[in-house]
């Protein structure tokens, strides 16, 4: 066998195993998350009001009472301590830019909407990374398989 | 294309073959006849306070009943009690400006798609109490608490200045859960235990 053969024969080698490797992957996430159902709270996120400590007390409770019954809202927590309002709400049917425009502008009282800068979103919690090479490549396959 | 060719693409494609339908067939097989799922009796008793505290406590962890939140689905009992409590510790960490820092993707949404950082959290966290209060395995499925609560063995938490948890913001994360589980009216015998499983680790987060 000449050099350039083995090479040559090397070479498909490699590349053959590492498909191999790859298919064994792919065919791996197919299998664990075929039929896989969705999430519970899939679309629920969480959002944010910081009221200033002068803020009336008694406003806020209204804000509080009034974004519970706005559709898509699901829960409402105020920390008096903090001055901060927390709700869930379905983001396929509402958003916080608007909760906060119809509840709390109109109202003309000190707060802020609370929104994570790029620097803090890239950090977090530590019990998940669903932005790796294999979060990315489940996601894919789970859209395919499902 | 020459004989050979067709040679070598043959051998390429039989190996694959082989390899994928040994892969499919055998090693990611789900399991369909499951062991009995490991229970605990403080498991037993989240699962029994969920279905409102009634009958004998035994066998209600590992239960499974409707999921409230997935309509059409079923949930361990001490599952869905353990996500509820969970779900309102995220609502009170979320307003709670000391500890934001630590988890800002509870207030963010996560890249495309709908599904956001609060319900990953929301899981990754249930599967961590449970695999914890149950004693099952293989409910968790992320980092060990040290690597994950170390900036230098996990770059999204903390920062290079700061790089693990201070023993106060444990303490206030801990009083948090307590919190959000005391407006469930969780009792306080069952919020001890859990608080002394959440500082089980304290020596992991802070050291």
């Amino acid at each position: 066998m000449t050099i350039k053969k083995g090479i040559k024969y090397t070479a498909i080698s490699l590349f053959s195993l590492g498909f191999l490797l790859f298919a064994t992957l792919i065919v791996h996430i197919a299998v664990m998350v075929k039929g896989k159902k969705p999430l519970a709270s899939e679309h629920t996120q969480l959002a944010r009001i910081d009221f200033s400590a002068a803020a009336d007390p008694r406003t806020i409770t209204e804000i509080e009472q009034s974004i519970g019954t706005l559709p898509g809202v699901q829960s409402t927590y105020y920390n008096p301590a903090t001055h901060t309002l927390v709700y869930a709400f379905n983001n396929k049917l509402q958003n916080a830019a608007e909760v906060y425009q119809s509840q709390v502008t109109s109202r003309n009282i000190d707060a802020l909407k609370y929104t994570v800068s790029a620097a803090d979103a890239a950090k977090g919690c530590p019990a998940m990374d669903n932005n790796s090479f294999y979060g990315r490549l489940t996601k894919t396959v789970s859209s395919i398989v499902n | 294309m020459t004989k050979r060719t067709n040679k070598l693409l043959f051998i390429l494609l039989a190996v694959c073959g082989i390899g994928l339908w040994t892969i499919s067939g055998s090693s990611c097989k789900k399991d369909k006849d499951p062991m009995p799922l490991a229970t605990t009796p403080l498991y037993d008793t989240l699962g029994w306070f969920i279905q409102g505290a009634t009958g004998p406590v035994a066998g209600n962890g590992t239960k499974m009943i409707d999921d409230p939140d997935n309509p059409g689905q079923k949930i361990q009992a001490g599952r869905l009690a353990i996500r509820t409590v969970v779900g309102k510790s995220l609502m009170v960490i979320a307003g709670d400006t000391a500890l934001a820092e630590y988890f800002p993707v509870l207030l963010a949404e996560v890249g495309a798609g709908n599904t956001t950082g609060y319900n990953n959290l929301l899981q990754s966290f249930t599967d961590f109490v449970q695999q914890a209060v149950s004693t099952q395995t293989g409910v968790y499925k992320g980092k060990s608490m040290r690597d994950a609560h170390n900036n230098t063995t996990y770059n999204r938490f903390g920062s290079a200045a700061v790089q693990k948890s201070t023993a106060a913001d444990f303490d206030q994360f801990v009083g948090d859960v307590a919190s959000a589980a005391t407006s469930l009216n969780v009792p306080n015998s069952v919020i001890g235990q859990l608080g002394t499983l959440l500082y089980s680790v304290k020596g992991d987060i802070v050291y």
